[in-house]
């Protein structure tokens, strides 16, 4: 291929969010070409394994291997090309990208510009972090969930963002032990929901606490961690040795924007976006004319996010080139618009929400004409308080002192498993006495993140999360019949069902299982608290599967009554493929 | 009441103000340096370390090279300070018969002034340097070219300089330059006034700017020189090397301008050096495009083709990052060195595009010795800048 | 702890240990440029991408200069290792 070619819009990089500029802008006739160094599409999305949060239109409870095929697909039917194992080496002017793929290179003129190239994992200094064992949580998840090998046998997870804890997960789910997960924070960086299901897996999570090194000979054999003061400094006589194998690294991620640095256009810093970012307004456009970015290069948040600011990006590169009028593509950018906002919302979206706002403020008021008006936030109620980063950062900390007007974080957000406190002041928690007289469902969401699929898997109209999505589900007790299909369709694994009403000393407790290989029917297991401390004996009298689960199982365990409010797991001893 | 003071100011911290800097406080001098940005920030921090004697012109400007040549043999011990001057040898590879014909008259001048300087045949250039193609036709070689790094270079002037007393200022920009009674009275910089007799232009390619402050037209233009850096190999390149028709080029610009070959349009030259850390180093392009020092792709293309060409063994190694710097081109080749007419305390020291690296110790002695007693040891009016004022 | 500063490599590339960091910033760099320049972290493989951050945190933490005036060394082409053939091939 030794021709200068062109086309209308070039995409750099094929994940969600290129592929879902390259979408939009494909639907709108412009043509499009998406480069991606990596052989296979996708992104990071098809290591994403678990169920996406969100709602219906963020396809919410999918997982993201399945967003991945989906968008592919939706690709491939709007006209996308596009080419892999090709890199974009350089961008030149006027728009002008250098490509190379393989032992050939040639140049691609483009009429716009959508750089999509996404983020790259934070690294952290601390001796021994260059043995080999220590690696980036996302390196250890491609391991896992791309290539099926096992980073390590024991791992040590750093950080408590969602990245740490779903990696934690996964890192489980492929038979690898995680002997604890390590936060310099005083209180976890990412959803409770996901905490929970590693705490009752039984990793603990420590709070206050960093590596303080990584030894071995030649790779790693073990760490010790320590605990950290209120300023952030290790307290000496606090060391801690734990024996693993490998060290998961999950501090953070920082935008990749090499090519926008070359290109030159402007940047702005927002340590909750990840550090510099490019500034962009509401429409994703750059200071430089032509040239709009999406997803993680513009701040870090995660794949539905990106996938709505492509299809914003997509729209208004488009609509730049004229293959669409304005009219229309400001309603098709208003409705992406709205959803972004509802991803954006709940304490763990709301600082995101103003870091962007900032963001497109900063564009405004520097290059927008007058008139124009930010629109990537409503402007709804929220004002207040800052959410915690979704990602906590483990690194020393320049920017990171506890602001003093910051609550002590508590409940789940310091234990990583709902209270008492919280359960009981839960909308999705039943009574006790709804409890005794029959099957119900128990909801142990107690976050508002934005997600609301349960309200849509209850056939009988019991849940309800109404708008904003990050409203927490309110149960009417009444109207649940106890069936549990919401079980497996919470992609934070936070909801049961619980039958107290049986005669005798046992009542019924379901719960969401995706451990291989799965338990059978009459087995007798021993049965996990929401810290994943046994306590008791239980037997397992279901296991339900279904298609319309996509893989998760659905556990019937009979446990004496009074634990069957504190049972949520069984134990995996026995269970793990050795 | 000035903020600071001196008796000799320093504008520049490239090679040539770092080395200029320190000659003077060896010399016991009460020096300040003043950098805009960073030791090496500009030219000297974009470029290549050659040490090359066979590049320069005979006359004059060779004999300033074999001077340099002979501080370089014990600068880092002089200075404290590993500076990475390595005496590899050098060839100048020539691909045709027309330029086997130039260089072989250009090479028996230059060892008239001095230069050990042999011509070889194409076999025993390709014994010496094997990445080199088969078709070329020869090479000159001098067992007495080499190679420095130039940002250690710069930075170990400074390094000695400091431990001599001198006084450094980065990023500190000149706004202006004061006179009284019709000589250099105070530079005023945007850190305060520095109260100073003498005022050095080390500025490189941003000496015009400067001079424009005390009301001199000063000939420097920025030229575009491109670089590749490759990933780091076992040794393949064992000296440095240029082409011939980099030579060619470099004293007769007008051949850019006739030929239609799309690299020779932006001056693209061989150049080939290998670090110590195992980067090679392929250079490079002549372009005048003002102050713009970004990479093109064309710039990367020619380049490679042209290198490739004679360098095939080359080809499958990884270019890890280019970069470009701004070489202070004058007109005739010379750098302009010394006093100027009509304003005392006012010396240049720069516009020595590609051999700023190489003549950088000699140029900071000379200037040193100058100041001291008045003349050098090699006799500066070669460099003056009315010989420009003189053409025009 | 100067010992474990002498110990950490910020720049794997080019195995720069923080307590070199720190002696650049000592000696007057203010930028990840400034830090390359002096110890040549960030001229390796992967051109900075795993150790500017690292350094950029120390210049901060050191300097007291805002993360956000802590500019990223200069990119340029390539942004990933390409073979010097392919760069030369095509496009005429």
């Amino acid at each position: 291929m030794s021709f200068k070619e062109s086309v209308d819009i070039a995409v750099i990089g094929a994940g969600p969010a290129g592929l879902a500029a390259a979408i939009e802008a494909a639907k709108a006739k412009a043509r499009v070409v998406v480069f991606d160094e990596n052989l296979s599409p996708g992104g990071q999305l098809f290591k994403q394994i678990h169920k996406f949060f969100g709602s219906r239109e963020h396809l919410a409870g999918t997982r993201g291997y399945r967003i991945g095929e989906m968008l592919l697909k939706e690709a491939s039917e709007a006209g996308v090309e596009i080419r892999l194992g090709t890199v974009v080496y350089g961008v030149f002017e006027p728009l002008t990208l250098g490509l190379v793929n393989g032992d050939k290179s040639w140049a691609c003129s483009a009429r716009a510009i959508v750089v999509a190239t996404g983020a790259m994992e934070n690294t952290m200094a601390f001796p021994g972090w260059t043995l080999p064992g220590v690696m980036g949580a996302g390196a250890a998840q491609t391991m896992v969930n791309i290539h099926r090998v096992l980073p390590g046998r024991k791992v040590l997870m750093v950080g408590s963002g969602n990245v740490g804890l779903i990696v934690t997960y996964q890192l489980l789910q492929a038979g690898a032990e995680v002997a604890a997960i390590v936060e310099a924070a005083d209180k976890i960086g990412g959803y409770g929901v996901h905490a929970s299901k590693v705490r009752r897996a039984g990793v603990p999570i420590l709070l206050s606490h960093t590596v303080k090194e990584a030894y071995g000979n030649g790779q790693v054999e073990g760490a010790t961690v320590v605990k950290l003061d209120r300023q952030w400094h290790p307290i000496p006589g606090t060391e801690r040795s734990f024996d693993v194998d490998t060290i998961c690294v999950a501090v953070g991620l920082s935008p990749l924007a090499e090519l926008l640095w070359m290109m030159g256009v402007e940047f702005t810093w927002d340590g909750r976006l990840g550090g510099h970012v490019p500034l962009h307004d509401e429409d994703m456009r750059t200071t430089m004319e032509g040239v709009y970015v999406a997803g993680d290069v513009t701040g870090i948040e995660e794949a539905s996010s990106a996938m709505e600011e492509g299809r914003l990006a997509g729209i208004a590169a488009a609509e730049h080139l004229g293959y669409l009028d304005p009219a229309e593509a400001l309603r098709r950018k208003e409705a992406v618009r709205a959803r972004l906002d509802a991803l954006r919302s709940g304490p763990f979206g709301q600082a995101r929400k103003e870091a962007k706002l900032r963001l497109v403020e900063e564009f405004r008021r520097k290059y927008a004409g007058a008139g124009e008006k930010a629109t990537v936030s409503a402007a709804g109620g929220a004002g207040g308080a800052t959410g915690a980063a979704p990602e906590a950062s483990n690194a020393a900390p320049a920017s990171k002192v506890a602001s003093p007007q910051e609550p002590e974080a508590r409940g789940v957000a310091r234990t990583g498993y709902p209270s008492p406190e919280e359960l009981s002041a839960s909308p999705g928690v039943p009574s006790m006495e709804r409890l005794k007289k029959g099957k119900v469902a128990v909801i142990e969401c107690v976050q508002e993140i934005p997600c609301n699929p349960c309200e849509e898997a209850c056939p009988h109209g019991a849940i309800k999360v109404g708008t904003p999505i990050t409203n927490l589900p309110a149960l009417d007790a009444e109207k649940c019949v106890g069936c549990g299909l919401c079980i497996p369709k919470c992609p934070g694994l936070a909801i049961f069902t619980v039958d107290l009403s049986l005669p005798g000393e046992e009542a019924l407790v379901e719960l969401p299982w995706e451990y291989l290989p799965l338990p059978e029917k009459g087995q007798l297991v021993q049965v996990l608290n929401r810290e994943g401390i046994p306590v008791g004996r239980g037997r397992v009298t279901a296991v339900r599967k279904s298609p319309k689960f996509d893989k998760t199982v659905v556990l019937q365990v009979r446990v004496p009554k009074e634990l069957a409010m504190e049972v949520r797991a069984i134990s995996r001893d026995g269970q793990r493929p050795s | 009441m000035s903020d600071f003071q001196a008796e000799i100011t320093v504008i520049g911290g490239g090679v040539i103000g770092s080395s200029v800097a320190y000659h003077l406080a060896k010399d016991k001098r009460d020096v300040l340096l003043v950098e805009r940005g960073d030791i090496a920030s500009g030219t000297s921090g974009a470029c290549d370390g050659y040490v090359i004697l066979q590049s320069k012109s005979p006359g004059i400007h060779l004999q300033m090279a074999l001077e340099s040549v002979k501080i370089f043999k014990n600068l880092s011990s002089e200075l404290g300070y590993e500076v990475d001057y390595r005496n590899r040898g050098g060839h100048m590879v020539i691909e045709t018969q027309e330029q086997l014909e130039i260089m072989k008259k250009i090479s028996s001048k230059q060892r008239a002034d001095g230069l050990d300087v042999e011509l070889l045949g194409p076999e025993e250039t390709r014994k010496r340097e094997p990445v080199l193609a088969k078709h070329i036709a020869g090479s000159t070689y001098s067992p007495m070219d080499g190679q420095v790094h130039p940002m250690k270079l710069a930075l170990g002037f400074i390094a000695g300089a400091k431990r001599l007393g001198a006084r450094v200022m980065l990023e500190t920009a000149v706004t202006g330059i004061r006179m009284k009674q019709g000589r250099v009275h105070e530079v005023i910089t945007d850190k305060g006034t520095i109260r100073t007799d003498t005022v050095v232009c080390a500025a490189g390619v941003y000496s015009p700017h400067i001079g424009r402050m005390v009301g001199l037209d000063i000939p420097i233009k920025p030229r575009r020189g491109q670089i590749i850096v490759s990933e780091p190999v076992p040794r393949m390149v064992n000296g440095v090397m240029l082409c011939a028709r980099y030579l060619a080029i470099k004293y007769n610009p007008e051949m850019v301008a006739k030929s239609d070959d799309p690299g020779l349009k932006i001056g693209v030259g061989f150049g080939l050096e290998q670090t110590e850390e195992g980067n090679i180093l392929i250079s490079n392009t002549r372009e005048f495009v003002g102050y713009d020092s970004r990479n093109t792709l064309e710039g990367i293309k020619y380049m490679l083709k042209y290198v490739l060409r004679l360098a095939p063994a080359l080809r499958g190694i990884c270019a890890v990052r280019s970069f470009a710097g701004l070489r202070p081109y004058t007109p005739d080749g010379l750098p302009i060195l010394g006093p100027v007419p009509g304003v005392p305390g006012f010396i240049m020291a720069a516009g020595h595009e590609g051999d700023g690296i190489a003549l950088s110790p000699i140029t900071g002695k000379l200037i040193a010795e100058y100041l001291r007693f008045g003349e050098a040891s090699i006799p500066l009016h070669h460099f003056k800048l009315e010989r420009f004022s003189k053409v025009a | 702890m100067a010992s474990s500063k002498e110990s950490v490599i910020i720049c794997r590339c080019r195995e720069v240990t923080e307590q070199e960091v720190l002696d650049a910033i000592e000696d007057g760099a203010t930028t990840i440029t400034g830090v390359k320049r002096r110890t040549h972290a960030g001229m390796g493989l992967c051109q900075g991408k795993g150790c500017s951050r690292l350094v950029a945190r120390l210049i901060s933490q050191k300097t007291g200069k805002p993360l956000k005036d802590v500019l990223p060394a200069t990119v340029r082409p390539p942004v990933r290792p390409v073979k010097l053939s392919a760069l030369a091939e095509g496009d005429d």
